[in-house]
């Protein structure tokens, strides 16, 4: 049995009975996007230029996606999220989740309540039998028009290699291309440990689309690939 | 409160001044540099250009309208500028907070507080001093709390000087929009005759590319910045006022160059922000209008006392 076919036998048993993963699916309600609009447009972008006012490079990529995406980004702090959906744009934005750890962003009900209204996230499970369930749902979700931002280090500061396969499950059975996206600078902002964001500039590189293929390694390894190559753009952008 | 800048008859003129000089510079840019449109676009000239074309009318509008609109353009310079100086020299974040709320307070005090002031230093000094007394941390922290002055001294408290003469003195928009105009000017004009005339350089150890011809350029800037903005130029002041304003302007271009140099060499760094495209951080756009102001403001006040 290859390793595609497996993750579709355990998408036919993960979907059988209640899910033990919350789904906030009211998050993703028309009502709920409209709020999320409001507060991304009138709060948190603004709030973020201001912050860390930030430069895209590479935006003209985002004009090749026709349906969802997986995009994945190197993994720095706790503005990594907010930043990249200011980058994405509103086309993108309106119809993307976030990936976001189970156990810290949903460890109260109020704390993922939030997360889930302003930033559209979704709990992912790190570790554990549900993990396979929060892929599932992610997959679900790509599949039904969603894209998918994920941060496939799993945890801050660990660079941009050494990817887990979990966001190449989703998009090779979604059949949806991987955007890599590069963040430099967010580390100086809010780095692991700090609670109180030292504003400064940001470089948000944006690569090109890789089309998901049939091979989850593979495609790991292209991801990985595209992430290093948007950092070298970046960082000759940003030595120029 | 904001006002309507249109109800101030200064505004147009100083607004379309500065827009024509934008343009000027714009068109400048493009007849120097003969190369595709592609390969231009990406040149460090033309962002630069583009920075200026966003940042001119924005600074003009926001110190017109006043209130929170200037203030919130403050905050940005402060908050921006004080933590690109933390990374230079390497401050720590719990001091490098402390400059910051510092640096706004400094702000309020200026545009509501005035009698208080001059109590803005050495209370810096005092809440720096109880931040190793109270952690208990005390390795480093007399560079830590040398450091961070510094970068005190350099951004948050010129700052709050400009909010002080805006506010204060009845032709503190004029000085204002002056200064800021002709500081940038004697920069741009130091760059452009520093390249075209080279020379000898000024101070080898401590700034290798500043040539006498980027002086001399400095000096011209300063002249042409404000003569260039006349109108803003208050009836009461001197002819001698204005020519020492223009010297004192172009000194300080000069002094603030340097110092920058070597605060960026003492410090054996270069922080890469991308805040301002163009120019990389805020420090770099606004050092030399932070250093030049209250130097400026000073020898105008010193004129006119001389002079009755």
């Amino acid at each position: 049995m290859s390793e595609r076919e497996r993750s579709q036998a355990a998408r036919a048993g993960g979907s059988r009975g209640r899910p033990s993963v919350p789904t906030y699916s009211w998050a993703r309600t028309p009502p709920a996007r409209l709020v999320r609009s409001g507060i991304q447009y009138g709060a948190l972008v603004p709030l973020l230029r201001f912050i860390s006012p930030f430069t895209v490079i590479g935006k003209r990529n985002l004009a090749k996606l026709k349906g969802p995406a997986v995009f994945v980004a190197n993994h720095q702090s706790h503005f990594d999220a907010p930043v990249c959906l200011a980058a994405l744009g509103g086309r993108i934005r309106r119809r993307l989740v976030v990936a976001a750890a189970a156990d810290y962003f949903y460890s109260s009900a109020v704390k993922g309540a939030a997360a889930s209204l302003a930033l559209g996230t979704v709990p992912f499970v790190r570790a554990g039998g549900s993990s396979r369930e929060s892929l599932q749902f992610l997959k679900d979700l790509a599949g039904s028009g969603w894209s998918v931002l994920i941060f496939p280090s799993g945890t801050r500061g660990t660079g941009a290699s050494g990817f887990k396969k979990g966001f190449a499950y989703i998009a090779v059975d979604a059949q949806v291309p991987v955007v890599p996206m590069y963040l430099h600078g967010l580390d100086q902002v809010m780095p692991k440990g700090s609670f109180v964001p030292l504003p400064g500039g940001v470089v948000i590189g944006i690569g090109e689309p890789i089309p998901p293929g049939d091979d989850y390694n593979a495609l790991v390894a292209k991801a990985e690939a595209g992430v290093a190559g948007v950092r070298t753009v970046v960082k000759r952008w940003e030595g120029a | 409160m904001p006002r309507n800048p249109f109800a101030d008859p200064l505004f147009l003129p100083v607004f379309l001044r500065v827009l024509l000089l934008i343009l000027v510079g714009l068109a400048a840019v493009v007849l120097s540099q003969r190369r595709s449109l592609r390969v231009w676009r990406r040149s460090t000239l033309f962002l630069r250009a583009r920075t200026w074309f966003v940042i001119g009318p924005l600074f003009v509008v926001a110190v017109f309208v006043g209130g929170f609109v200037a203030f919130l353009l403050a905050t940005f310079v402060v908050v921006q500028g004080c933590s690109e100086f933390v990374r230079i020299a390497g401050i720590e974040r719990r001091y490098a907070y402390l400059l910051i709320l510092w640096g706004e307070l400094g702000l309020l005090v200026a545009a509501l507080a005035r009698d208080f002031f001059l109590f803005l230093p050495f209370g810096f000094f005092i809440a720096l001093t109880l931040v190793p007394i109270l952690s208990g941390q005390i390795t480093d922290a007399h560079r830590q709390v040398a450091d961070t002055l510094v970068g005190y001294v350099f951004v948050a408290l010129p700052m709050a000087y400009i909010v002080l003469v805006k506010s204060a003195e009845p032709w503190g928009l004029n000085f204002l929009l002056l200064v800021t105009v002709a500081v940038a000017l004697s920069d741009i004009a130091a760059y452009a005759a520093g390249s075209a005339l080279r020379g000898r350089t000024l101070m080898p150890r401590v700034d290798p590319t500043k040539t006498w011809g980027g002086v001399l350029g400095n000096v011209v800037g300063a002249a042409v910045g404000v003569g260039w903005l006349w109108v803003a130029v208050p009836p009461e002041w001197s002819v001698a006022a204005v020519v020492v304003l223009v010297v004192v302007i172009a000194a300080g271009s000069v002094w603030a160059d340097l110092t920058g140099s070597f605060i960026q060499r003492a410090f054996r760094t270069e922080v890469r922000s991308t805040v301002v495209l163009g120019y990389g951080g805020v420090l770099n756009r606004v050092d030399s209008l932070l250093m030049a102001f209250p130097l400026c403001y000073y020898a105008v006040i010193l004129v006119g006392k001389l002079l009755g």
